[in-house]
């Protein structure tokens, strides 16, 4: 088993950001709170990443152009 | 005749053959939802007037020899995010929406007007359709919404969509699905719920939660209902881009002796409580009187993280406003009050690479239901909780994968009654089918329906 190294994780750090914004509106049993969702949310993230796509895989939703007088 | 509980085509049979009056019909549906909505947190606004001006005019049309079709002079409901105008309220459930109105009705809601349909009731719904990511039953203003079956939550976010029908207060009701919104209050209060194929029915007029995945469908009593309702509402509309131009009729009648295909993935009933694998298990044997039942695998892939990451994405978007400004102290739920402010942690590339990962997800899906009519499933893994139940953590992992694919792939799913636990709260069953395919698990769905009886079951209202 590893030490811990202190380094903050990404969730630790995406908290940081979201803390930075709202902080001052939650109590703290709140931010306890939210910081489990953002650990969670980080955890959506993981499991997205572990899936390698290729470069043709393109996001299943479509653009069009436009144009008002087509 | 009492018409309380009667399919749709019975009501519509006695409306032509003037055995029953559309106005002496609405005041018995709008009586029962003043007495009895309440009983259930069901009922947001009872529209009594717009209700008597309708059921009025489909009398006079009638009598005249002008019968629009099945749904003409039958009272609905409909779910609380869907714009009305005539100063009626839409609240989609929120404390601080609740006196916000709109100028027009939304396409549904005008679309069910042409067929002669008559509104009685907005009714209660999850705030903002849950998209704040409640996670116990009791967060709408109107209170938790209560299953007529034990008293348990009625499911959400259609909650008085679902316990209005399943209690006797509307013959129909239109509900809405992003992940479970019509499914599991189908499931919940006893009832029959179809999710249409993502761009069926015109989202116009409706609050926007999700918008790649958000769909309109009605709760009813039978499959039947369902698909005389949707033939009413499906369609084009200009004002809703994602509106297919695809023709819809609903196919009511049955091929006799038709054998169905169906399709059921690998340990789909694993993660639900025993009541329910048992009840699914027992279904299998009764759906091989009617068909086929094989099992099939789909590709390993996160398909509830994929899935929740669009929904918080899209909906974080949607409620940009309520959120960034502290609205969401105003809501009801308190986990609703804070748990948004979350998805600033997700980054673009992450919602990015959900929908990349949603074009594997269409197409895995498709590959396997093309083998099949239908998928098979337990509508919900659990029966209805009580009131106080917590639902656990917001970003857990689902136990709900067949939502999770179903709705990610935009595909059609009718829920249907499929008994009780012991203690007397009912289970469901799903069929999912392949886009487009609304006739097929409809079909599928009434030859359920032709040989159970689950779903004439009722539970003790009055």
């Amino acid at each position: 088993m590893s030490e811990p190294t202190g380094e903050p994780t990404d969730a630790d750090l995406l908290f940081a950001f979201v803390r930075r914004r709202y902080a001052e509106r939650l109590t703290a049993e709140q931010l306890d709170a939210l910081k489990r969702s953002v650990d969670e949310v980080a955890g959506l993230a993981a499991a997205l990443r572990a899936i390698r796509l290729r470069n043709a895989d393109e996001p299943f939703q479509r653009f069009e152009v436009f144009r008002a007088d087509a | 005749m009492n018409p309380v509980f009667r399919p749709l085509r019975e009501l519509a049979q006695a409306i032509r053959e003037r055995r029953v009056s559309p106005v002496a019909l609405a005041e018995t549906f709008l009586d029962r939802l003043e007495r009895l909505g309440p009983r259930y947190n069901a009922l947001v606004t009872l529209t009594r007037d717009r209700a008597l001006t309708e059921a009025r005019r489909a009398e006079g049309e009638i009598a005249a020899g002008h019968w629009r079709g099945p749904l003409h002079g039958i009272p609905y409901g409909a779910k609380d995010l869907l714009a009305t105008g005539g100063g009626i309220p839409t609240t989609w459930g929120a404390a601080p929406l609740r006196t916000q109105t709109f100028d027009a009705d939304a396409t549904v809601i005008r679309r069910l007007e042409a067929a002669g349909a008559v509104l009685v009731a907005k009714l209660s719904m999850v705030e903002l359709a849950g998209g704040m990511g409640y996670r116990q039953p009791n967060a709408a203003f109107t209170g938790p919404g209560i299953s007529p079956w034990g008293g348990a939550w009625s499911g959400g976010s259609s909650s008085g969509s679902g316990s209005a029908v399943g209690a006797g207060l509307v013959p129909f009701a239109i509900g809405s699905e992003t992940w479970g919104s019509i499914l599991s209050p189908a499931a919940y209060c006893g009832v029959t719920g179809l999710r249409p194929t993502y761009g069926r029915v015109s989202r116009h007029g409706a609050m926007a939660l999700c918008w790649t995945l958000d769909k309109l469908g009605p709760l009813a009593l039978t499959a039947d209902d369902c698909g005389l309702v949707l033939d009413a509402i499906a369609g084009p509309d200009p004002h809703d881009p994602t509106a297919t131009s695809r023709p819809y009729r609903y196919e009511a009648s049955d091929i006799v002796g038709r054998r169905f295909r169906f399709g059921v993935v690998r340990d789909v009933a694993e993660p639900a409580e025993p009541p329910v694998r048992a009840a699914f298990e027992e279904s299998l044997n009764v759906l091989r009187k009617i068909g086929t039942v094989e099992e099939v695998t789909l590709a390993d892939l996160p398909y509830e993280a994929i899935t929740r990451t669009i929904l918080l994405s899209e909906a974080a978007s949607a409620f940009e406003d309520m959120i960034e400004s502290g609205t969401i102290a105003q809501l009801s739920a308190p986990e609703d009050r804070y748990q948004p402010y979350a998805r600033d942690a997700i980054l673009a590339k992450d919602y990015i690479k959900a929908l990349r990962l949603r074009g594997l997800v269409v197409r895995e899906a498709d590959r396997v239901l093309s083998r099949v009519d239908a998928l098979v499933a337990p509508g919900r893994p659990a029966t209805p909780p009580p009131l106080d139940r917590d639902f656990g953590v917001l970003h857990r992992p689902s136990r709900d994968p067949m939502g999770a694919i179903g709705n990610l792939a935009g595909l059609p799913a009718v829920g249907v009654p499929n008994g009780f636990s012991t203690d007397g709260l009912p289970i469901s069953l799903q069929f999912m089918g392949r886009a487009w395919e609304e006739n097929t698990v409809l079909a599928a769905a009434r030859a359920w329906q032709g040989i159970t009886d689950w779903h004439l079951r009722r539970p003790p209202v009055d």
